[in-house]
């Protein structure tokens, strides 16, 4: 989640404060946001900092956060959240920051148990747009508590009975039949997919990422569970240092085992939070895996599985992969170097995690120049 | 570490590895030696192939490893689910064709006990609506089934009609050889969607010498005539041919399959004569040795594969149905391969005299006189009677390869399976497994193939999964 400092005046610093942009004052050189909060009728105000204003409810920014009418925030000892945002491709509930795995390459920053989200997030929906199409529940890990999952849900139905929900988890506790069970009395089928993510196609190096010995089993009866009830399903492979190898056989897997689902999409990683901490254990140059990345490809399109290749730079990849490219990077930490202003389709390039730490971000990127009898390629 | 269930089959340096479930691995000789005596001495990364396409496990992850193939065992074995879908109707056995290898028995003789009769066609429908399939595919044979087009007509419209109480997905298929095709036949394909069967023998000279037309007209130009209406009035997809091969064609395969790109088809099936019927007498002058066959077979599968990879899809459906299941999870739809067998299973067929066969062999080999394989009546008989029989039942308990003594440790064992009624055929005509020489002799090629040869593999991927334009190759 994209987020800022701000300053606020003291009796607010200890609180939490949600709520939603409704008016914008344009300036010359910057603007001032207005923010009708949750539960209090009289507004709040978002300055620039060093600028004086009237009202005693003051957030105030250092460099402005590009907010619109309509964005939702929260402020907290500090730090604002946008949760959503207009102008971003990232609509995204986390619906808690527990987990019931301990993945070397987690990239969530805050792992804190946090008991007020549940009532937060149905706070949430009643502030978003009314046309909103789809959203993503992630955490954390969404499935770990299921009855909290299943009243968000049943929130979201309530205002957005036709939208498209993504649930971004690791399936094992979904191994349990009667949670999906529950869930599919919810959750509607034609509306949902499950995005899963795989670290291997064996059960010790699927396992030594997540750290809990029988994840992969469990994960994978999770994945015939969910199938048993239509669900769609999204299979997403890390790829790190110790499974790069494995890309291609992991294809064969998938499609042995899986062959239900509906694409698979092979991402590079976030180096941050947890992550970064690990990234000597996982950090792989993408040159090194290419090679495996293109069988993996090759493998898939000849079974005719969807693939697709999520976080990487465009110019770092052969030609012959850049129509399975996806720009997947969310707007607000998706970063591009000085070179890339020179490149004829940076529009089309996911560029890279801002929020990477700075050995892990390829340096090796070039501006691409395309000689318009190549633009087929794409 | 854990060794899993497999079986083995050397194929030239190296070993062929499969699984209960149809998944494969080729070790070299010195690795499965060690994988079969010290698993923990395998470099890493066959290590992890082998856990990966479970052929080993570590201990604590054994339930896991069998519940997983399991899974796989029950979607390869789905067809039993649909028991049965494939329901054959003969609708006469009079023909306007006199083809030198007929297995069907035909006749020219038009008197009235060559026609299924209207109240049994009435019975059969009832009959077949009462299996539990979700989908059923009626097949009309012959004879030359549109020779009785009035009764094809009424068991279409009255199976639809009689469907409306058991909402079943219904698939219908006219094997035709297409020489009396006229416009309203047509019309009335093409408003239920009926797909045709056909066949063509390769260049006209082939053809003609194979399938001799009772019109004095060439029999080819005919079919081709006929062929060109529905690809242009209907849908070239709706249509598919076998090439059978005669003592005529053995030699000139390449011939042939050149003949059917030029005409348009997408697919072709290379069939062998079938020891029944007519083609058990003519076997002097038509047949050849089932080496010669499989020389020949070899020798065009080779070319047809070249033809795939220079960007002519076009796809044999013998090997496929092999492909589907080495390649895939799934089975495939061809029931006279299958374990358990095809026969009642999958298939039943309706004699034009009501009677009830398991396959159309079984009805091939009464009509020249051995009623072996009859199960019973629709006239006297109720479903139950038949399809649950205790020879219904012994058919299927005697061809089952997974418990069959012979196949035991064949590692082909996952994409196999036994005919009963070819096999008391053979038998009966002393050319002992003569079905399974032929089967492993194809697996074989096509293992080689999916080894030693990835554009291969990716043309056989392309016939499976029938994508025949993937754009720029990866």
């Amino acid at each position: 989640m994209r987020s800022f400092h701000v300053i606020t005046s003291d009796d607010l610093n200890e609180r939490c404060i949600i709520g939603k942009i409704v008016h914008l004052k344009r300036e010359y050189t910057t603007r001032e946001y207005t923010i009708k909060v949750i539960g209090n009728r009289r507004p709040f105000h978002l300055v620039p900092a060093g600028m004086e204003t009237r009202s005693t409810r003051t957030l105030r920014y250092d460099n402005d956060p590009h907010l619109s009418i309509g964005d939702v925030i929260e402020s907290h000892n500090g730090v604002c959240y946008v949760h959503f945002s207009q102008t971003s491709n990232d609509a995204c509930l986390v619906v808690n920051n527990d987990c019931n795995e301990a993945c070397l390459n987690c990239p969530q920053v805050d792992r804190t148990k946090n008991p007020g989200l549940r009532e937060k997030n149905i706070q949430l929906v009643t502030l978003l747009p009314s046309y909103v199409k789809s959203l993503a529940l992630s955490g954390g890990e969404p499935t770990f508590d299921v009855p909290a999952l299943l009243e968000l849900i049943t929130t979201i139905y309530k205002k957005y009975p036709t939208i498209t929900l993504d649930i971004l988890t690791n399936g094992i506790a979904l191994s349990h039949n009667e949670d999906v069970e529950a869930l599919a009395s919810v959750l509607k089928q034609e509306q949902t997919t499950f995005c899963i993510t795989l670290y291997g196609d064996t059960p010790a190096i699927h396992d030594r990422h997540t750290q809990v010995p029988g994840s992969f089993a469990r994960v994978n009866l999770a994945l015939h569970h969910l199938a048993s009830f239509g669900y769609r399903i999204e299979l997403r492979y890390l790829i790190t240092k110790i499974n790069f190898e494995r890309i291609p056989s992991f294809i064969e897997y998938a499609y042995d085992n899986f062959p239900f689902i509906d694409h698979i999409s092979l991402m590079g990683m976030e180096f941050s939070g947890y992550a970064s901490q690990h990234a000597d254990l996982l950090f792989v140059e993408q040159r090194d895996y290419i090679p495996y990345l293109k069988r993996a490809v090759g493998k898939a399109v000849i079974r005719d599985i969807p693939v697709f290749i999520y976080n990487h730079q465009v110019c770092l990849l052969p030609k012959e992969l850049w129509r399975f490219t996806v720009s997947s990077i969310s707007d607000w930490k998706r970063g591009y170097h000085e070179r890339c202003k020179r490149c004829d389709i940076m529009g089309y390039c996911g560029g890279y995690f801002t929020t990477s730490s700075p050995v892990c971000v390829p340096s090796e990127v070039f501006p691409i120049s395309l000689n318009y009898k190549g633009m087929e390629a794409l | 570490m854990v060794k899993l269930p497999f079986r083995y089959k050397k194929l030239g340096e190296s070993v062929l590895l499969t699984n209960e479930a149809g998944q494969f691995y080729f070790l070299e000789s010195d690795s499965f030696y060690l994988y079969c005596n010290r698993p923990e001495g395998l470099p890493d990364h066959i290590q992890n192939d082998l856990i990966s396409k479970f052929f080993l496990s570590e201990e604590k992850d054994l339930e896991f490893a069998l519940d997983e193939t399991a899974i796989k065992l029950r979607t390869k074995k789905a067809f039993l689910q649909n028991f049965t879908e494939l329901h054959i109707i003969v609708l006469t056995y009079a023909c306007n064709s006199q083809c030198l290898y007929c297995q069907a028995s035909s006749t020219v003789n038009k008197s009235e006990e060559h026609y299924l009769p209207l109240s049994t066609a009435k019975t059969i429908c009832e009959f077949i609506i009462q299996s539990p399939a979700p989908s059923l595919k009626i097949e009309f044979q012959g004879g030359e089934p549109t020779l009785n087009f009035s009764v094809l007509m009424f068991i279409v419209e009255y199976l639809k009609a009689i469907n409306k109480q058991y909402h079943k997905t219904l698939e219908f298929v006219v094997c035709t050889n297409l020489l009396s095709l006229n416009d309203e036949q047509l019309a009335f394909y093409k408003r239920h969607a009926i797909n045709i069967s056909t066949s063509v023998d390769g260049p006209a000279y082939l053809h003609n010498m194979n399938r001799i037309s009772i019109s004095g007209r060439s029999n080819y130009h005919q079919v081709v005539e006929s062929y060109q209406k529905v690809c242009t009035v209907y849908d070239p997809r709706r249509v598919s041919a076998l090439l059978t091969v005669s003592r005529y064609s053995l030699s000139h395969l390449r011939e042939c399959v050149d003949a059917y790109v030029q005409l348009g088809f997408n697919t072709i099936f290379i069939r062998q004569l079938n020891p029944y019927g007519l083609a058990e007498q003519a076997m002097e002058t038509l047949g050849y040795g089932l080496d010669e066959f499989l020389a020949a077979y070899e020798d065009v599968l080779e070319y047809i594969i070249e033809l795939n990879k220079n960007g002519t899809f076009i796809r044999e459906e013998f090997a496929s149905i092999f492909l589907q299941k080495i390649l895939t999870p799934y089975s495939s739809g061809f029931v006279d391969i299958q374990s358990p067998p095809g026969t009642v299973i999958s298939c039943a067929v309706y004699d034009c005299n009501g009677t009830v066969y398991p396959s159309d062999e079984g009805r091939m080999l009464a009509r020249c006189g051995d009623a072996h394989f009859a199960l019973g009546s629709v006239l006297n008989d109720s479903y139950c009677d038949i399809f649950l029989s205790e020879k219904a039942v012994d058919l299927v308990k005697g061809s089952i390869v997974e418990s069959s003594p012979s196949c035991f440790g064949c590692a082909f064992i996952p994409y196999c399976g036994i005919d009963p009624v070819r096999e008391y055929q053979e038998k009966k005509l002393h050319r002992y497994h003569q079905s399974c020489e032929k089967y492993r002799f194809v697996m074989t090629l096509l293992f080689k193939k999916i080894q030693g040869d990835p554009e291969a593999e990716k043309v056989f991927f392309s016939w499976v999964t029938d994508i025949r334009d993937e754009g720029s190759s990866v």
